[in-house]
């Protein structure tokens, strides 16, 4: 009986194939050895996964709600204890030096004589005890492919089907692209994970927070994954086949077309030039980014790096990240926004954000955040400047709302070059410093903002959301969500006058940028530089080559000025046609 | 040297949460101590080991310590297996 479930399209695109389920319950490591000089290295490895699974239990184990404090702890001791196994420990260390294993294998290995072990015990209750032993060494597993991704090898056991797991890591993610996965179905997750941030870049079709799939689907069920409208058809009849290859075809035929377009340089009809630059949230993502005639990168988040940790990241280690990724765009300018929390980015619980506030995209965000935990900004600005070094660099400030936030922020950045001087550290003094044009005042202001810094980068979700006073992922408000608003339009078009008059860049990298929809629309704004998801720049390319800027002014103009929804739509058909 | 026979007579036997609890009071004490069921022996700071030793309830136990303080390790380990792990 065919059936068809529901889920968050995350990626694009459709899949057609037998299903295949996958759950993180179940580790699986394949057999690896490494070299001899590389064993201490290993073994520190190790080691470290061991201290960060124990370092994570014991966070937990801090932070439960305390009416279930009592079994939560007692259940955690225990695991602790599995961790903290000596006899285990012992083995794993001495299958590292003296069989050459990966610490991943050794650790599976060890796991796996453990689960004979148990076979053999005839109480059931205790049998089951595996189980934890299992758990504590996914979390182990988990903590050492924290460290350093690693696809692993032949794994066409996944190949030309159509996962459907519980939960996806990046790391399984990356995993799957290697052995060429059809497509993705996931129970949990949403579409701002680091998963699915990686499955667009991949473009691999995705649907997430699929409700109970796992139990629904079956091995080798024949699945439509249609990544576009998050559909999920199971058992497909003849009919729903042959419309959805009859799709697949076109999209592939289109995405074909489309990629064509990256050899063109980012010229229009009239021979202007427009700056068309990545949003990168991972540095994975650089690896599988198609860099063909890109201008840098015009927004690189930073939160990753104080994600899904409770300590912070050091000024070395950030500076590490960094330069990798700086190296990695040769001489293109690498634009960082610093670090912004707050709202629906999700960091460390270390960091403090908002906590009293009821609305926090109203609270310690953004700059203010970084404005308060002064010591956190001076780092992150000490590590870019560093990586600066070896590059092109650009530093953005998020959430600026006045301009006494933008000279303290000016203040706090010349604190840190003066520490690198004294420190004798080498770094960059070459760089420009921007201002997110993000909430309604800084638009407003964009004037006199444009007299202290040296450019503007214009982040639509925000400025929309701040200007109509609505939450994007509040399903009762969130059709008043309107880009082509005439307040929303007026305060983009200040920002890009703003920047003409004093001549500084303007830049556009919120969805509006990567929505094809909006590209002439800008350009007949006047902007001239557009930053986005690197799987928008295919379509947003398009229609920048085949745009005459000369031909386009008058009817934005038309749609700016007009105060009815319907005719907007209908202008901006026609500027599109 | 000291060894004792004990019988294990809560509910669920020597599984993880009473695994552990014995790992935590072994690893107090300095003296080796360990557990034997039959010919099975298991390192009772190892909690990995003692759940290898799969004793269900009534399963008849040896426990031996050996070394400075092995009086103070019987007596306490004696104590936890009368109390029952503290689970009834």
């Amino acid at each position: 009986m065919t059936l068809i479930l529901k889920g968050t399209a995350v990626s694009k695109g459709i899949a057609i194939g037998q299903g295949h389920l996958f759950s993180k319950g179940q580790p699986n490591v394949e057999e690896e050895f490494i070299k001899k000089n590389l064993v201490t290295k290993e073994k520190n490895r190790f080691d470290l996964a061991i201290k960060e699974t124990l370092d994570q239990f014991e966070f937990i184990k801090r932070n439960v709600n305390p009416s279930i404090q009592r079994n939560a702890t007692m259940f955690l001791d225990t695991h602790i204890y599995l961790v903290k196994d000596k006899g285990f420990l012992k083995n794993i260390r001495k299958n590292i030096t003296t069989k050459k294993f990966s610490a991943e294998w050794a650790v599976y290995s060890e796991l796996k004589k453990m689960k004979k072990s148990f076979e053999n015990i005839g109480d059931p209750y205790i049998k089951q005890r595996i189980d934890d032993i299992s758990h504590i060494v996914l979390k182990i597993l988990e903590n050492l492919a924290n460290k350093k991704i690693k696809p692993l090898k032949n794994l066409k056991i996944f190949k030309k089907c159509i996962i459907v797991a519980d939960d996806l890591t990046p790391t399984d993610v990356l995993i799957m692209h290697e052995s060429n996965v059809l497509g993705l179905i996931s129970e949990f997750g949403g579409a701002s994970s680091h998963s699915s941030i990686l499955t667009r870049s991949l473009e691999i079709p995705t649907v997430v927070g699929a409700k109970n799939v796992q139990s629904i689907i079956k091995d080798k069920d024949i699945i439509i994954l249609d990544g576009n409208e998050g559909n999920i058809i199971l058992n497909p009849d003849k009919k729903a086949l042959t419309y959805y290859k009859d799709l697949q075809k076109n999209y592939l035929k289109e995405k074909k077309a489309l990629s064509t377009v990256l050899k063109k340089s980012n010229v229009t009809l009239d021979k202007k030039n427009v700056e068309i630059m990545i949003n990168l949230e991972l540095p994975q993502e650089l690896k599988i980014i198609n860099k063909t005639n890109i201008d840098g990168i015009g927004l690189f988040r930073t939160e990753y790096l104080y994600a899904d940790r409770k300590d912070l990241p050091t000024e070395d280690e950030q500076f590490a990240a960094y330069k990798k990724i700086i190296s990695k765009m040769k001489n293109l300018p690498v634009i960082f926004r610093t670090l912004d929390v707050g709202s629906d980015k999700e960091v460390s619980e270390n960091i403090k954000t908002g906590s009293v506030a009821k609305n926090p995209a109203l609270g310690l965000r953004g700059i203010r955040h970084s404005l308060f935990e002064k010591n956190i900004f001076i780092s992150q600005i000490k590590a870019i400047l560093r990586a600066g070094y070896f590059g092109r660099i650009k530093i953005l400030l998020p959430m600026i709302t006045n301009l006494s936030e933008v000279k303290a922020s000016l203040n706090l950045i010349a604190e840190a070059k003066n520490k690198l001087e004294s420190e004798k550290k080498k770094f960059s003094s070459d760089f420009e410093i921007g201002i997110m044009i993000e909430v309604p005042s800084s638009a407003v202001l964009a004037k006199r903002f444009a007299k202290h810094v040296d450019f503007f980068s214009i982040g639509t979700n925000d400025l929309v959301q701040y200007t109509l006073a609505i939450d994007r992922i509040d399903d009762e408000v969130n059709y008043l969500y309107d880009p082509l608003n005439s307040a929303v339009l007026s305060l983009v078009k200040m920002t890009i006058d703003a920047g003409a008059i004093n001549n500084i860049p303007v830049a556009i990298c919120g969805e509006m940028a990567g929505d094809s929809k909006y590209t002439r629309l800008l350009m007949g704004m006047g902007l001239t530089s557009f930053s986005m998801h690197p799987s928008a720049i295919p379509e947003v390319k398009n229609i920048i080559t085949n745009t005459d800027t000369t031909k386009i002014q008058k009817i934005s103009e038309q749609i700016m000025n007009s105060d009815d929804v319907d005719e907007k739509n209908k202008l901006l058909k026609i500027l599109n046609s | 040297m000291k060894g004792k026979s004990l019988k294990i007579t809560n509910k669920l036997g020597l599984h993880a949460r009473a695994a552990a609890k014995i790992v935590a009071l072994s690893s107090k004490f300095k003296s080796k101590i360990t557990i034997a069921n039959g010919k099975k022996i298991a390192d009772a700071k190892s909690i990995m080991k003692i759940l290898m030793l799969a004793a269900p309830r009534n399963t008849e136990i040896k426990i031996k310590t050996i070394g400075k303080d092995e009086e103070k390790a019987m007596n306490a380990l004696e104590e936890l297996f009368l109390r029952k792990f503290d689970e009834e």
